[in-house]
């Protein structure tokens, strides 16, 4: 056992994917080791988070890494060696891509996701994709087509926690300790949520900071290509690595990458008062006020902020998201790719019964909401008065950002609780509140682990950083500055009773 | 807010809202059928009512916004490079086809062209 | 002209909607080249095909284009427009949806000129893409070809300010004559490329609008022309026979074998478009500096040739109509007449007008257009000027028109080569005349007689005898005066 906990320890359970570059970087190790115990971790995967590996395309590339260190003695990026998972809306050549949905169960696209490319050029490798909730739709994982997730952060003997979602194979992954980095997607809070609840870093980038090309799209002014991992610095590094203008996505621009100072000295940093918020439970609020504390006792400055329209963020959000999901999400008409059904010999009743088969209840009823809000008589009333609303959380920010440097908000009303124990929709939806805003302005937003005072409490809460537009290497420098190490892995942690 | 009360409706709107949700099924292309209408009309109503605080915000003056663009006003490049054919992709694409014939995506037939 | 509806005292109002393919040699939104008559599905790509994960980029090239036919119409730019997205779900709209411009369009106004000066107002011009194609006849299910799929377009809709089938015959023609003039399309209605759809409905003079029909499947102007005629009629006839729930808002087919309109079997439903903005696509900046450098590059369009021709240039409207039909063409004459000089210029028009336009269309030469001759401007000016200067008459003029036509080369290598310069010598002129008039004793004496008339037969003998290079006028001078002596 304890051969196995160095070996684990040292091929990755615990390091950071930025340690765990420089081992490879340096000769320690090789990536074929890394890829290798990635791999077993993968099988091992106790928690639902692993959707699907491809061992043979790893190790492949993993034996390519070596050969090109060894002939030119130099790392091919930043990233070199290091495992990765995708979520399973990211495309992939070579992979399936089902986004959580049986009416993609088998496709594979043609192309890769920019983001993607761009993480594998940097060195990455790919093992293989996470569950997720279906399209992106739902904050428990449990809108997935293919099997649930459970929260690595479960404490032993009780029922299982939700991971969060809709990015919770990739969330789950990272804090059990399978591999350093997974990238996800963010339209409401998909990234952010589950790294709260599983208790490591996730980062919403500025809406066209990374490519959305490849990206299954679920709500494309929403949409973005997040990253979870278990330290500021990773986030950094990845962020780096895929962020920047893309020919083939005309939403993007020039994403400042370059990395800031993690010193929050004078530091201005905008709280609200999260215990008059409806909904926010005592230990979440506690959290984040001594989180804000120990900001302040590292030279912050904390002050009083307010978001208006705070409280129309739900509403506003899910009309806008339903209809341009009910949107994106018509071309799954059984006519080009993806599971077709056969109707009564017609082309509608044959897309009918593709759709009512291959889409899950949560989409479905996404869909229609969507239908509806954008229907003649109900657009003015739903959907144009929401992205009117919509404007005036962007003016919040704005005034917010004047005042402030960062805006900081718990990231989920509620710690992590039990899967299968909210069924109500709109108490889910309610789930997004802190989420949302940030994903209607388009800001860069970090969730990391709660700064709490004590052990014990519920775990899975974690405090999200927001920065004005094009901000992220503050804002991830500022988690950074917060929390500078690494968050543990779970089954590290289990196997090494410690850190590694 | 509170659901609104099924004895407040005014007769008909039951049937407008029935016929409007099998409408709005048919352009989704869902099926929602008859014993599950009522309550799927429940469902929704209960989510629309509960966001009908979208409704008392002023928006007066206020124009939509419907791409967080950073730099609002910002002129993106638009220029692509020169068309580029690419066979291989085509064939692949088309190979991905539930149903093809003659290189051609098959769907059933349809009247009127 | 008169035709059943007007014979019983109706107006037949008609409003249309063009669809013109933007020959950028490209999709509009996806990164494929694009052709017409390419193989099936050849043409595609992730964006076309509307992969999961696909984003549309805008080619700018599309813009351009467009804005050449806006300005042409004297439309107004909008500095800012977007693009929305009209849901519809059909075989041949891979994404569920349509990418075009309904909140914010490129351009606003504008009019087309009729070719009698009148001119129509415009409703709306805006920019989309194509659907794909699908077909029905291969079998018992539907094909789809995707090929089309995202093509540009522009679409135009006039106001309904057109009245009759020969108006709106006359609005395509005009239409169709500034797409092809700016070069945005190929506005070919046999290659799908120009495509229309007619709104009609009837009334009495001074009356308020009644039920319009749509109609559709129109693949050419004659097919047009016969299902206004057909469908106002048929408005008409209902209308008389008290049968007014016979004219109901619906869209039709023109059945182009039985010259009928008919209602599409299948119903379709009132559509509801749930049109959205495209959040996949930034705002289209058009600069008050890239509409002048557009408009710098528009040429002279063909009415307004058309006017000069007539106005500077003195040709009748038919000759100028017949030389702006083909852009082409047009510019060739310009290009003479550049050279040349304007004096030359009907003389310049003749020779387009009758030779090149025959020799193109007939089979004794390769070229079918004008770019596929195998001379140019400087060449046919050169001919031009040679014949004004009397160094070639007709008949040598016609010779070395041929060889240009054929081969190539310059006018006055033929003219040496074939040895047809005109022969100035009087003496020789004489020496012909005399020839002719002692083999034509019969002609000379009725000449003398006092019947000049006859003379023209002279002519025609020396002009044989000099292989039709003496000068005719001056030939017919001679005779007399050899004649009265």
């Amino acid at each position: 056992m304890s051969a196995d906990t160095n070996r684990g320890a040292s091929t990755g359970a615990n390091l950071d994917a930025t340690a765990l570059a420089e081992r490879i970087r340096s000769g320690a190790i090789t990536a074929r080791e890394v890829v290798d115990a990635a791999l077993e971790r993968a099988r091992a995967d106790r928690f639902g988070a692993v959707r699907s590996v491809d061992e043979e395309a790893a190790r492949r590339r993993a034996d390519e890494l070596d050969a090109t260190r060894a002939t030119h003695g130099e790392a091919v990026g930043p990233l070199h060696g290091v495992p990765i998972l995708l979520k399973a809306n990211l495309c992939r050549l070579g992979s399936t891509t089902d986004c959580g949905s049986a009416l993609l169960a088998s496709y594979r696209p043609p192309h890769s996701a920019t983001a993607v490319d761009r993480l594998e050029i940097a060195g990455a490798v790919v093992i293989g994709t996470t569950h997720m909730d279906e399209f992106g739709m739902g904050s428990t994982g449990e809108h997935c087509a293919f099997g649930r997730t459970t929260n690595p952060r479960t404490p032993s003997g009780s029922a299982p926690l939700a991971p969060g979602g809709s990015s919770s194979g990739s969330a789950a992954a990272v804090a059990a300790g399978i591999v350093p980095i997974a990238l996800g997607s963010d339209t409401g809070g998909s990234v952010r949520q589950p790294a709260a609840f599983c208790e490591v870093f996730g980062h919403k980038p500025t809406w066209g900071g990374v490519s959305r090309f490849g990206l299954v799209a679920f709500a494309s002014s929403l949409d973005t290509v997040g990253a979870l991992a278990r330290s500021a610095r990773d986030l950094e590094l990845v962020l780096a690595c895929m962020a920047g203008r893309d020919r083939y996505d005309a939403t993007t621009f020039d994403l400042d990458v370059e990395r800031r100072p993690s010193d929050l000295a004078g530091v201005r940093i905008g709280a609200i008062d999260a215990r008059a918020m409806p909904g926010v439970a005592e230990d979440v609020a506690a959290a984040y006020a001594s989180t804000l504390e120990h900001a302040r006792e590292l030279g912050a400055a904390i002050e009083r902020i307010e978001l208006p329209h705070l409280e129309h963020g739900v509403p506003a959000y899910y009309v806008i998201a339903s209809a341009e999901a009910s949107s994106n999400l018509a071309r799954y008409d059984g006519v080009r790719y993806g599971a077709r059904v056969d109707g009564d010999g017609s082309l509608e009743s044959m897309t009918t019964a593709t759709r009512d088969t291959g889409f899950g209840p949560e989409v479905a009823r996404r869909v229609l909401m969507g239908t509806h809000v954008l229907s003649s008589g109900f657009y003015d009333a739903w959907f144009d008065r929401a992205a009117r609303v919509r404007r005036l959380v962007v003016r919040d920010f704005e005034a917010a950002h004047a005042a402030v440097d960062l805006v900081a908000l718990p990231t989920a009303p509620t710690p992590a609780f039990e899967l299968g124990s909210v069924r109500d929709p709109l108490e889910l939806y309610r789930g997004d509140a802190l989420t949302v805003p940030a994903s209607l302005a388009g800001l860069p937003a970090t969730s990391l682990p709660a700064l709490r005072d004590g052990d014990g409490g519920r775990p899975g809460i974690g405090v999200q950083l927001i920065g004005p537009g094009g901000a992220d290497m503050r804002v991830l420098a500022a988690a950074r500055a917060l929390r500078p190490a690494a968050v543990d892995a779970v089954d590290a942690l289990d196997a090494s009773g410690g850190a590694a | 807010m509170d659901a609104p009360d099924p004895a407040d409706e005014a007769p008909g709107d039951e049937a407008a809202d029935d016929r409007s949700l099998a409408a709005e099924a048919r352009l989704a292309r869902l099926s929602v059928p008859a014993e599950r209408r009522a309550a799927v009309l429940a469902d929704r109503e209960r989510i629309l009512a509960a966001f009908e605080s979208l409704q008392a915000v002023d928006v007066e003056g206020v124009e939509p916004l419907h791409q967080p663009l950073v730099g609002e006003g910002a002129e993106r490049d638009t220029r692509r490079d020169a068309p580029e054919a690419s066979p291989s992709l085509a064939d692949a694409l088309l190979a991905r086809g539930p149903a093809v014939t003659d290189d051609h995506f098959q769907v059933p037939k349809t009247v009127d062209a | 002209m008169s035709t059943f509806a007007t014979e019983r005292g109706y107006e037949v109002v008609v409003g249309l909607e063009v669809h013109a393919q933007l020959a950028t040699g490209a999709k509009l939104f996806a990164p494929e080249p694009y052709h017409f008559g390419a193989p099936p599905n050849s043409l595609i790509s992730v964006v076309s095909t509307a992969q999961p994960g696909a984003l549309p980029v805008l080619d700018r090239a599309a813009v351009d284009l467009a804005l050449r036919v806006a300005l042409a119409l004297e439309c107004e730019i909008a500095s800012e427009s977007r693009f929305d997205r009209k849901h519809y779900f059909y075989c041949d709209l891979p994404k569920g949806y349509q990418i075009t411009q309904l909140f914010r369009p490129y351009c606003s106004g504008g009019r087309v000129l009729l070719a009698d000066g009148r001119a129509v107002a415009l409703e709306r011009i805006h920019i989309e893409e194509d659907a794909g194609k699908a077909v029905h006849d291969r079998g018992p299910y539907t094909l789809v070809d995707l090929n089309r799929a995202g093509v540009p377009l522009i679409e135009l809709v006039t106001t309904p300010t057109l009245t009759g089938a020969d108006d709106a015959v006359a609005f395509m023609e005009s239409y169709r004559e500034v797409l092809v003039y700016t070069g945005a399309s190929d506005a070919d209605m046999e290659k799908g490329n120009l495509r229309c759809d007619v709104n009609v409905s009837v009334r009495r003079p001074g009356e308020a609008l009644r039920t319009k029909v749509e109609l559709k499947n129109l693949n050419s102007l004659k097919s047009v022309h016969a299902a206004v005629e057909y469908e106002a009629r048929r408005q008409v006839e209902a209308y008389e026979a008290g049968r007014d729930d016979q004219v109901i808002q619906e869209t039709r087919l023109f059945d182009t074998d039985r010259g009928e309109t008919r209602t599409m079997r299948s119903k379709e439903d009132a559509h509801d478009y749930r049109y959205m903005p495209d959040p996949d696509l930034p705002p289209v900046f058009v600069s008050a500096e890239r509409v002048e450098a557009v408009r710098a590059t528009l040429p002279e369009l063909a009415h307004e040739r058309r006017a000069r021709y007539e106005r500077d240039l003195g040709l009748s409207a038919y000759d100028a109509g017949v030389l702006t039909a083909d852009r082409e063409v047009s510019d060739l004459f310009d290009a003479v007449v550049e050279r040349t000089g304007t004096n030359a210029a009907k003389q310049a028009a003749n020779w387009i007008s009758n030779q090149l336009l025959g020799a193109l269309a007939g089979d004794d030469i390769e070229a079918t257009t004008v770019a596929e001759l195998p001379f140019g401007a400087d060449e046919l000016a050169e001919l031009v000027q040679l014949v004004e200067e009397g160094t070639l008459h007709t008949k040598g003029a016609r010779e070395v028109f041929k060889k240009l036509a054929s081969e190539g080369g310059s006018p006055s290598a033929w003219v040496e080569s074939l040895g047809l310069a005109a022969v100035r010598d009087a003496g020789a002129v004489e020496a012909w005349c005399a020839q002719a008039i002692e083999a034509n004793a019969k002609a000379a004496d009725a000449v003398r007689g006092g019947n000049e008339k006859a003379a023209g037969a002279l002519v025609g003998a020396v002009m044989k005898l000099s292989e039709g290079r003496a000068d005719p006028g001056e030939v017919r001078e001679t005779l007399l005066r050899l004649l009265r002596a």
